[in-house]
């Protein structure tokens, strides 16, 4: 009498998985996934606490901007402050009163600058447009005001003191 | 052969089902509070952070309880379907049990 052959193939056991089960996503795995995925933001979360905790403090240099009559009434300048990467466009709205701001729009950094006609800054890239007299917006895409430079005037000069995060 | 389906199993579908929905309304809000405070830190206020990770917290704590809650409702299942096959097999019926994880 013959013996019983096997009825699964010998490569079975080195290809257990198949082709369709191979792809194949459960619920109850995508819930599994979801879970961790909510742990993983959780996670980030933390992160970013812990930058903001680490966060050193910044220190702004008093630095001269400019004189007063570089440039006109209703004129604008763009100088570096507190780095020279950080580019700043400095206002003369009236004649003894000038406004700073970081000249990087919140929304996605396109450098903005001043229409003398409307009064405001704008940035070209998706028409953001900040209200001169304290860098809020008006319109457009930004959500946050502009940084703003404190000024001070020394003499002759136009003098930046620190910056005023939005 | 007539395919049956276990009333049990159908439950555990069902609760997985709401964990999964839970879950996924869970990790909407996380990602709005995690845009938020990253938007919130790259602008230099740091007043967010804290309340968005308690929040965030709070959040991964239920998903996660709802992902036990749906393995082990999983888990049951899977057992009340495996099971009682013996049992209406003892009763001479023949039936097979089917839903999906």
């Amino acid at each position: 009498m013959a013996e019983p052959r096997c009825q699964v193939p010998a490569w079975r056991s080195d290809f257990p998985v198949d082709w369709d089960e191979d792809t194949r996503s459960s619920r109850r795995m995508f819930t599994q996934i979801c879970a961790g995925s909510s742990a993983a933001l959780f996670l980030a979360n933390v992160w970013i606490l812990l930058k903001s905790a680490w966060r050193k403090p910044q220190i702004f240099p008093k630095t001269r901007l400019l004189g007063i009559g570089d440039i006109p009434v209703g004129g604008s300048k763009v100088v570096a402050y507190p780095s020279p990467s950080d580019p700043v466009v400095v206002v003369r709205i009236e004649t003894d009163r000038y406004v700073a701001y970081s000249q990087k729009c919140t929304h996605l950094s396109c450098p903005v600058r001043y229409e003398p006609s409307q009064k405001v800054l704008a940035c070209a890239c998706h028409m953001g447009l900040f209200r001169i007299e304290d860098g809020s917006v008006l319109a457009g895409p930004p959500t946050r005001a502009l940084p703003r430079v404190r000024l001070s005037i020394v003499g002759q000069d136009v003098v930046a003191e620190e910056v005023i995060p939005a | 052969m007539k395919i049956l389906r276990d009333p049990g199993r159908a439950a555990a579908d069902a609760l997985v089902l709401g964990c999964l929905l839970i879950i996924v309304i869970l990790l909407a809000i996380q990602f709005w509070l995690l845009v938020s405070s990253l938007d919130a830190y790259l602008s230099g206020d740091d007043r967010l952070a804290l309340p968005s990770v308690l929040f965030s917290g709070l959040c991964a704590a239920f998903a996660l309880g709802a992902g036990a809650l749906s393995r082990g409702a999983s888990g049951a299942g899977r057992a009340r379907a495996s099971a009682p096959s013996l049992a209406v097999g003892a009763l001479g019926k023949t039936s097979a049990f089917s839903g999906g994880d």
